[in-house]
């Protein structure tokens, strides 16, 4: 990794973790209560366009744990945070290696993982299995979520100049 | 290829909408049981106080009813709480402190005219009458006596021990007698106002207790809300008012459990069509026992003959129907219930009968003793006598006869 | 990285499987309320603040500090298809004595912790009241 790559991946992950930080202020209730817009995803996803697998990898989990330091700290939260953040990096993953989906497919099932691997650290913290029917409405915001992550990232790159790697 | 994946997740979208509502369309039109209860209200102090010091519940067939008029009971039967609390302070929407039960308490011998709302002159009239009619069996000027005894008294039966015979004595000469209870409770009907004046005899403070009348009149209050509904008012799971036809696809008749004091044996159903008033008062909804010097045990409850100053043992339970006014029935029940001669609870019943023009049948089940076993002798009307018989009864229930 | 920025045919794909996913859950959920006599509703303060089900074994845990109203720590256990209030304060613990309930139509009061366990729905028994007051003579 060049210095300038490390400097782009550092202010790319800067700029991952502030978003998070609107979205906890701003709490635009889209769809349901507890479902995200997902900007900081978006910001991944520019990783992984521009970075590639192994460098998209530890975004997530990065932006999390800087996250967690900086304001949200290490209480329930953030196990669910860690567990939703994680499954969906590796469905990202898996997705974006393994099928022919373009930047919106791999969005969508990473919004998707997110919401349902959340929902899984709930059910295993508080014993309940209240929580499935959340799992529909997680589900659909994560289909739409996705979706305007794709749209925002791929016009994004369209803008920006060619970065090489 | 766009407009096709946006198309998709409309459609998605809608088939979820529209499922969620079939669900709320099809509970309209089904046959459902809802029962509401009233919540806790606040005193003057903060203090959250269950209202009647029980449950108070509204039950409705169908999700549209129960929300039209649940608000609305909810309103009246605080209401009436506020005013009939002997125990805690309240006020009103303007920050004034009202003027209830404890209110007119506090200004015993004090020769204040309190001028209280509608609902509690009322009932503080309808006590009067009663006291009048059950030959002072019903009595409102009890709350010293009853204090000696409330603490004792528990759902499940402990052992405890009497009061002090001094102390029920002095409570005794705090209670006024039929004949000299309208110049104690002084009612001013124009301007609805109540003076509580000293009572001779009586060293410290006499107390107004309205807990024996209180749940009924409220509760009969509440049917003038739903009118006729098809419901069920229960007023703390010994009071019920029944309005309208049951709509139960089943049966249209409301049908009544009536029990017997023994664990799991009820005495059968009472199944009556239309609007009604039920009553039932048991020696073990709130009890203590005591253990006598020879070893057996006497159970003592919390229906206080107000002559005696202790609670008698004639009878299990007994159980009213009426066609209705609530409030005379439950005073009635406390009534007889220390009654043990028939012929007074005879005159009693017809007097109140003509009085409020009520038609009122009554069940009283005493317990004896037969080969050291308890049994059940039933007395009752014939409309009680009607009553669908469980076929458990018969390990229990010795005779059954009709009252005349 | 090489990744399409044009939406093809396996995006479809996944929203698709997504989508049954959707109509699989939304299926099992009218199964399973259906039968929603097996739905408790725990009220504290006469709201429902916690759903439980007579079929899935659960012990639901009230403290203190999170409902002020209760007079200490309160358990609510379903097990074996019934439910009790497990472990709970009031004057004689009157509130667990009513021990397990299983009938729909139920509800177990505990007024002292302004805490009400109501089993939903409604089983015609015949009956449609009865007083309380438990008959406790044996």
């Amino acid at each position: 990794m060049t210095t300038k790559m490390m400097v782009r991946y550092g202010f790319l992950l800067a700029l991952s973790v502030i978003l998070s930080y609107v979205e906890y202020l701003v709490e635009i209730p889209i769809l349901f209560p507890g479902a995200k817009l997902g900007l900081a995803n978006a910001v991944g996803l520019i990783v992984l366009y521009y970075f590639g697998i192994k460098y998209f990898s530890m975004f997530g989990i990065l932006r999390v744990l800087l996250s967690a330091i900086l304001w949200t700290g290490f209480g329930i939260n953030f196990f669910i945070s860690i567990s939703g953040t994680l499954l969906a990096t590796i469905m990202t993953i898996l997705v974006a290696k393994y099928t022919k989906a373009s930047i919106y497919g791999i969005s969508i099932s990473g919004a998707i993982l997110h919401g349902l691997g959340q929902v899984i650290m709930v059910a295993i913290l508080y014993q309940t299995l209240y929580m499935l029917t959340y799992v529909v409405f997680l589900i659909i915001s994560g289909i739409i979520t996705g979706y305007l992550m794709a749209l925002i990232v791929a016009s994004l790159i369209c803008r920006m100049p060619k970065i090489v790697n | 290829m766009n407009k096709k994946v946006s198309n998709f997740i409309i459609i998605i979208i809608m088939s979820f909408v529209i499922s969620s509502c079939s669900n709320v369309s099809s509970s309209n039109s089904e046959y459902q049981v809802i029962e509401k209860y009233v919540p806790n209200a606040i005193s003057e102090e903060g203090v959250v106080v269950t209202p009647f010091n029980t449950t108070i519940s509204l039950t409705m067939f169908n999700s549209k009813d129960i929300n039209e008029y649940f608000p609305l009971f909810e309103k009246e039967i605080l209401k009436l709480h506020k005013y009939f609390d002997r125990y805690n302070y309240y006020i009103d929407e303007n920050g004034k402190r009202i003027n209830n039960l404890k209110v007119i308490n506090d200004s015993y011998g004090k020769n204040e005219e309190i001028i209280v709302d509608n609902e509690l002159y009322d009932l503080l009239s309808l006590s009067l009458e009663m006291t009048r009619l059950t030959n002072g069996y019903f009595n409102p000027t009890l709350g010293r006596l009853i204090d000696l005894w409330s603490d004792k008294f528990f759902i499940i039966p402990t052992e405890n021990s009497d009061p002090e015979s001094t102390l029920i004595e002095e409570a005794l000469k705090c209670s006024v007698n039929k004949e000299n209870i309208n110049d104690v409770i002084v009612l001013d009907p124009i301007k609805k106002s109540v003076i509580f004046n000293k009572i001779e005899n009586c060293n410290g403070n006499a107390i107004i207790s309205l807990g024996a009348i209180a749940k009924g009149y409220a509760i009969e209050k509440a049917k003038n809300i739903v009118e006729n509904v098809p419901s069920l008012i229960d007023g703390g799971r010994s009071s019920l008012v029944a309005t309208g036809i049951n709509p139960n696809p089943a049966r249209d008749t409301w049908n009544l459990g009536v029990l017997t004091p023994y664990t799991a044996i009820n005495l059968g159903v009472l199944s009556i069509k239309g609007e009604l008033t039920f009553s039932t008062s048991g020696d073990y909804e709130k009890c203590f026992y005591i253990t006598n010097p020879d070893g057996s045990l006497t159970i003592r409850h919390h229906i206080l003959n107000p002559n005696t100053g202790y609670s008698e043992n004639y009878y299990r339970s007994i159980s009213l129907l009426s066609n209705g006014n609530a409030g005379v029935i439950d005073a009635l029940s406390t009534a007889l219930f220390n009654i043990n001669d028939f012929s007074l609870v005879n005159e009693i019943i017809k007097n109140v009968e003509d009085f409020y023009y009520l038609d009122i049948e009554v069940l009283f089940e005493k317990e004896i003793i037969i080969d050291d076993k308890k049994r059940i002798n039933v007395v009752a009307n014939q409309k009680f006598w009607n009553l669908m018989l469980d076929d458990s009864i018969s390990s229990v229930v010795n005779k059954i006869d009709i009252l005349e | 990285m090489d990744i399409s920025l044009k939406k093809n045919k396996t995006d479809l794909f996944i929203v698709i499987i997504a989508t049954l996913v959707v109509v699989f859950f939304v299926v099992i959920n009218l199964f399973y309320s259906n039968s929603n006599d097996n739905i408790i509703s725990v009220y504290y303060n006469n709201n429902v603040i916690h759903t439980m089900y007579l079929n899935i074994d659960e012990e639901y845990i009230m403290e203190k500090e999170s409902f002020p109203l209760l007079l200490d720590k309160m358990v609510i256990e379903v097990k074996d298809g019934r439910v009790r209030i497990k472990e709970e304060e009031s004057p004689k613990h009157y509130c667990s004595i009513m021990g397990y309930q299983s009938q729909k139509g139920t509800s177990i009061i505990c007024a002292p912790n302004s805490v009400m366990v109501v089993i939903e729905g409604y089983e015609d028994t015949g009956i449609d009241w009865t007083p309380g007051g438990v008959a406790n003579d044996n």
